[in-house]
Formats: C-alpha cells, structure tokens, sequence
C-alpha cells in the first residue's frame, strides 16, 4: 500500500469514528429531549388525573361543576375514566358516561378516530363503545374491517353499542380473520350473553359446513366455549355427522357435554389424526362410562403426548370398573 | 513487500472489519426501530384489557435452582404473582449442596406429590417430587445433580400444559411479563418458540417477588452490563425476529410449546450453550422436515436477573458464553450449508460466526499489532489515534442507538439522573471494558482448542436487590 493510501486509510478511520461520535451525540441529544418531554407529560398527566379523579368519584352520586376538557387532556382523562367504566355498573356508569358527553370527551374520541396510531386509538375506541355512541358507529365499522389491534377492539365496541347489529358481522369476521387470535375473541365476545352468541355462532356453522368454508369451523367451534351448550349441541352434531376435517372434528368434540355424543367419543379414540383422539379423550373424561376405562388404558401408549396427556386425565376422571 | 507494507494492509483490514461488523450491528439496530413500535401496537389491544389474561392458554414454568438458596424464595413468588390465569411454577432442584430444598420446603409447606410423569428424556435420578400445601401449582422436583440442560429435561417430564417457559431461579418476572411473552403463540399458531428480554437485576428494588422500583446498580461493571444487555436484547435479537432467525432464546427466560420440545428430545445436556444449542436444533429440524414453524422474540416482557458485579465471576460467565457460542454454532454447522434452512442459515449463521465468535479474536488481534505498530514507530501517534477513534465511536454509537431505542419505547430506567450514568456507562463500555471482555472470550476460544472442558463455574449470588424490602 502507498503512502497515500495510508494517509487514505488514516483519513477514513478519523472520519467514522469523528462521525460515529457525533452521530452517538445527536441520539443522546434526542434522547434526553424525548425524556424531558415525558417528564413534562407525565407531569401533566398527573395533574390532569388529580383534577378528574374525584369529579368522576362525586359525578356517581350528583353532576359536580365540571372544567372544560382540552384536547390533549383526552389521554389522561381516558387513563382515571375506563378503569373506573369498566369497574361500575348501572346508574354509576350512566353518571360517568353523562360526564363524558357533557365535557366533550365523545367529540374528541371521535376526531382520535383518524389517526394513525393503534395506542392513540384504541382508548377513543373503547370509550366510544362504553358510551353506546351511534354516531360513531359508521366509522368504527370501517376500523373493524382494517388492519391491527384497532379492528378488534371496534369489534368489541360495536357490540356495545349495538350489539343485534353488530354480532351477525363480528362473527362472520371472526371465522375468517386469523390476526383475531381465539384468545382475544374470547374476552370480546364474553360481554354477549351466552344464548345469543350460540344462536350467533350456529347459524354461521350451519353456513361453514360445505367445503371450502370449513377452514373457519374449527375457529367458530373453538369460539363457541362461552355459548349456551345446549344451542350449540345440534349443529356440534351435524359436524361430528357430516365433517371429515381433523381440526373440525376436534373442536366439535371439545364441545360435547352431553352423554348422546359418547359414541362419537368412542370413535374418535381410533381416529388417524392425533388431535381428534386427544379431543376424543377428553370428551370421554366429561360423558364417558367406567367402561370406557379400556380403551382409555390403551390410549396411554399412543404416539401421541397430546392423547396420552388426555386418557391420563380423563382416566384420573372416570370412575374405575373395580370401584364398581 | 515490506513491514510497513504489511502494518498498512494490516490497518486496511482491519478498519473494514470494524465497519462490517459495527455496520452489521446497525443494520440490526435499523430493523428494531421499524419493528419495536409495530410489537407494541399489536399488543395493545392487550395491555388495555387486563381480564385478557383469563383467556390465554396455560403455562408451565420451569425453575432449575442449583444452590439457590438465597434467591429461590423471591424468585419463586415472582412467579406465583403474576398476571396470568393458569400458571403452574416447577422448580427442579439439581443436586443443591446448600438449603435450597429446606428453604422451599419451609417457605411453602411442601408435601410428597405422586402426579405422574410423562415418557420423555432421560435425565439424572430423581429422588423425591414435592407440591406445596399453600400454593397448589408449585411442585418442586429434587434430583441428583445433572446441570441445567438435564434440570429443564426432568421439568420438562413433570410439565402438565401445552406451553412451558424456562426461568432462571435467580429472576424476578415483571407481572405482566408472561402475558406478554405468550403473544407471540396467540398471534401466530406455527410458533414454537419466543424470548423475551432479561435485564440486570442489580439495582431494583423487588418486594416479595414483586418489582417496586427500577434502579441503576451501585457499581459501574454493573451499569456498563445494564447497556449491554440493553444492546443485546434490544437490537440484538429483535433484528432478527422478522426473517424467523432468532437464533438463541435466552435460558434464562424462553417460552416453548411443550410438543415441539419433546419432538426434538428437549435440551441437550453436555454443552454451555444449551440455550442456543436447542434453538438451532428446532430450526434445523422443522427446515429439515419442511414443517412450517415460528421462532418469535419480544422485547418487551422483562425477566430481572442478577449481573455478576465481581470481575472473576464475570470472566467466567463470559468465558462460558463465548464457549457455549463456539460448541453451538460447531454442532450445527450444517446450516451454513443448508438450502432449507432459510435467513437462519444464510444470514444469522454467518453473523454469528463472524460478529459474535469471530469478533473478539480479531479485536484483540488489532489492538496488540496496533500497540506494537506503534511501539516499533511503524504506526504513527496520528494513525494510532485514528483506528482507536474508530473503535470507540462506531462502539459509542451502537450502544447509545440502545439508550434511544429505549428511550422511545419502554423508558424502564426513569428515574433522574439514571439515563446521564447511562450514557456515561457507554463511554466506560468502550474505553477498556470491551476489550477486557474480548481478551477473556479469546482465552476462552483458546482453551476451547487445546480441548479443555467448558464448566459452568459459581456463580456468587449477592441477592442484594432481593433483601430489599
């Protein structure tokens, strides 16, 4: 290498650490400003949760004088409002729902609306919900069918506000959209009363039993945990009768309570898919007989942990044939 | 050519490793930046709700405790405390020489268990299984001593639900921690895997199991090992959890579905590295099979574990990491190769390889022939000057891109004055403390070649954050 290529060499290290260094002094400079921005909004925050706290506490019992609610208050009104709206029931949440629309908190939940950010959102969202407000409806139906957390929790929203309207829907979507994991589906649709979400969730089995739409029955079965058992069993049986998907078939058993399905039960022990045997187990633990202790000591050596787990529980569940 | 020849294509080299690996690093950095904010918008429907938790599937936590004695207690309520609807806690003790099984026996009244075990590796003996009168859903799995890997393997056996997580016992879990590790799982059904982030106990205050306040450590060792946790965790891991490349889970806080485990014959035991060793297990399996598969990493679910602030216990963990790393990536050099095996085989080997195992031994290398470059006058004050600059600032720069990415987004070390020692942590990082750390990881490769066994040494526990009440 030449001289110059040196001092090259030289000039190109000076110039990336020299960089690297102001490039570290520009981030630590912006660090400490997002910090001291924080600060000042938690500052603020605090203040503005001092102030609200107890007119929210007196509104449950009479109308308090209320200050205005700024725009950039909405945060951390939201933060004392919710968790207070999700603890009370009745008359107190009426009262805190009138204070809500009497400040303004609506028309600023429904200008968050249009933003960009799930996290700025998604509090407007829930509070939207929690207030039944129609108005709002149009464009949280259109946030249902987007993208991201946002959908979900307008989903929950809409069913608060109208929940005849909406479940037809938020169940269609349900079945087909798998960013709505079954978890979160369950905490949303908890709020339905059990006999509604199962006259819900059967008339869309009933419309998933022809292929190709049997993808989304195992998702509407798994779903239908929380809905009234007894209106769920006549379509749970026409799955077990007439489907032939693994993963359809599991979730229809998982669903049995009644003693009429046992020798669906007993069937699925033999099938080839590892899930439906398991889920067969299962079932027997719930409806099986002390005859059914067998074929369950025989599912102990099956390939599958899955099913080995289910037939030592179930087993633990049966009474034993010598206990007879 | 000549000696200054050789000192200068020396130099040439080893500025252009400097940049591929610090830019290597930054590329990484860029990726967290786009998907950190991305994680926390897809969790928020979550962390809004709190009775979400009631519908997340059950989960198993594995504790393997080997003279624990100090820690276990708090480490174990931790567990027992936290947001989640159905968690059973297993400690499995391995062969502790102290009283660490009649501390958890006095602590939570436990009495002999005789639930069954599952087929499933075989491990060291076990010689007694106890559950606690208390608190149900702890049961404590005393064995003979067969190091951490065998540990999980014998909790593994006992684990009653479909997802376990492993612990250190050291560690106390953020309450919402598990919740927020389990997303990955609700989100995408072909995971199999997810790490979440550890941190440096040393400086927070935890009150029976539960974290009360987040402090810096006393020492600054330990403040230099918070930034590099922060680094590791941060962009380190998160960068590859878009390409499903993640390479090492951390042992000390992972989350696995108990199926896809006990498929691959659970943790292997006789390595250092049995973390990572597991996690490219699973890759390679599922690629090899061509089953679809997920192996996700979330930075925001927060384990605290103790950071060794004593220089020989720190040397040793270093040393055995570097070992752990170096076995690792021998065992499974086959994804190189591997057409199958995705950005896991033809990107975060290489990186791995080279960045993390390679990296030290050509540091250290550049710093003895620049010492004696410039010694011998080959190597002017300038030129000395410069390729340390280098060094420093690209060093200087990935560490404080960490501080920012944590500024944004999670803010855990709020209190005033925490993020200036921070920053001043990074500068100390660079100016001996790295180096230091480099020059142990070389010794480390050494002893690995001249086929000295890799141990996992003592670990002395202070436990002081955990006598904070």
């Amino acid at each position: 290498m030449s001289a110059t290529g040196s001092e090259l060499l030289v000039r190109v290290a000076f110039a990336i650490g020299i960089g690297c260094l102001a490039m570290s002094a520009l981030l630590a400079t912006i660090a400490l400003l997002l910090r001291a921005a924080a600060r000042r909004r938690a500052r603020r925050a605090r203040r503005v949760e001092a102030r609200w706290r107890p007119l929210l506490a007196a509104s449950v019992h009479a109308l308090p004088a209320l200050p205005a609610l700024a725009p950039r208050d909405l945060d951390p009104f939201l933060a004392v409002w919710l968790p207070m709206q999700e603890a009370l029931r009745g008359d107190a949440r009426d009262a805190l729902n009138r204070v809500a629309r009497w400040v303004g908190a609506d028309v600023l939940a429904r200008a968050r609306l249009a933003r960009r950010s799930a996290r700025a959102r998604l509090p407007a969202v829930a509070m939207l919900g929690h207030l039944g407000d129609a108005a709002a409806a149009p464009a949280l139906a259109a946030l249902m069918r987007g993208d991201g957390p946002v959908s979900l929790a307008a989903a929950q929203a809409l069913l608060r506000i109208d929940r005849a309207a909406a479940l037809p829907d938020v169940v269609a979507l349900a079945a087909a959209r798998r960013d709505w994991a079954i978890a979160r589906l369950l905490v949303v649709l908890r709020e339905v009363p059990a006999t509604a979400l199962a006259d819900a969730l059967a008339a869309s089995i009933h419309h998933h039993l022809q292929p190709p739409r049997q993808r989304e029955l195992s998702r509407l079965l798994r779903l239908a945990a929380i809905a009234d058992p007894s209106r769920i069993e006549p379509v749970v049986r026409r799955v077990l009768d007439e489907v032939a998907a693994p993963a359809a078939r599991a979730a229809a058993l998982a669903r049995v309570r009644h003693p009429a399905f046992v020798h669906h039960a007993r069937a699925a022990l033999l099938d080839p898919d590892g899930r439906v045997r398991a889920a067969g187990a299962d079932a027997l633990a719930r409806i099986g007989a002390a005859t059914d202790h067998a074929a369950l000591c025989a599912a102990l050596d099956d390939p599958d942990d899955r099913v080995r787990d289910a037939a030592t529980s179930a087993l633990g569940r049966l009474a034993s044939p010598l206990a007879a | 050519m000549t000696a200054a020849d050789w000192v200068q294509w020396g130099g040439g080299f080893f500025v252009a490793w400097f940049c591929l690996v610090n830019g290597a690093y930054l590329v990484l950095n860029l990726v967290a930046f786009v998907h950190i904010p991305r994680r926390l918008d897809a969790i928020a429907f979550d962390t809004a709700r709190r009775n979400f938790w009631s519908a997340a599937p059950p989960v198993s936590i594995l504790m393997p405790a080997h003279d624990e004695a100090g820690t276990i207690v708090g480490a174990v309520r931790s567990m027992l405390q936290l947001e989640y609807a159905e968690v059973e806690v297993i400690v499995v003790n391995d062969g502790s020489r102290d009283d660490t099984l009649a501390v958890l026996a006095q602590a939570f009244a436990l009495a002999p268990d005789d639930t069954p075990v599952r087929r499933g590796p075989a491990t060291a003996a076990v010689r007694g299984v106890w559950r606690s009168a208390t608190f149900p859903a702890l049961r404590v799995i005393d064995k003979d001593n067969g190091g951490k890997a065998d540990a999980l393997n014998a909790g593994l056996r006992h684990a009653r639900h479909l997802l376990v997580c492993a612990v250190d016992a050291d560690s106390v879990l953020a309450r919402d921690g598990l919740a927020r590790l389990v997303s990955p799982f609700l989100d995408d059904p072909l995971t199999i895997a997810a790490g979440g982030s550890v941190r440096p106990a040393n400086g927070i205050t935890v009150h029976d199991g539960h974290v009360e306040r987040v402090g810096l450590p006393r020492t600054w060792l330990g403040r230099v090992q918070v930034v590099e946790y922060l680094r590791a965790f941060l962009f380190g891991r998160v960068g590859w959890a878009p390409l499903n490349a993640v390479l090492i889970v951390s042992g000390a806080f992972g989350l696995f579905r108990r199926d896809a485990l006990l498929a691959v014959g659970g943790w292997r035991t006789g390595t250092v590295g049995e973390d990572m060793e597991l996690v490219m297990r699973l890759h390679r399996t599922h690629r090899a099979t061509g089953r679809p598969y997920r192996i996700a990493f979330v930075p925001d679910p927060v384990l605290w574990t103790e950071a060794p602030e004593r220089w020989s216990v720190l040397r040793r963990q270093r040393s055995r990491w570097q070992r752990g790393l170096g076995e690792c990536l021998a065992a499974h050099r086959a994804l190189l190769a591997d057409r199958r095996a995705g950005a896991a085989g033809w990107l975060a080997y290489p990186f791995f390889l080279v960045c993390e195992w390679l990296s030290p031994l050509v540091e250290v290398i550049a710093y003895l022939l620049l010492a004696l470059g410039w010694t011998v006058g080959a190597i002017d004050g300038v030129a000395f000057a410069a390729f340390l600059l280098l060094a420093l600032g690209t060093g200087v720069l990935l560490s404080t891109s960490a501080l920012l990415l944590e500024e944004l987004h999670f803010r855990t070390h709020a209190q005033r004055g925490d993020f200036v020692r921070l920053l001043a942590a990074v500068v100390i990082e660079n100016l001996g403390y790295r180096q230091l750390t480099a020059w142990w990881r070389c010794r480390a490769m050494l002893s690995a070649a001249l086929g000295r066994r890799a141990h996992w040494g003592r670990m002395t526990r202070s436990a002081q954050w955990q006598r904070n009440r």
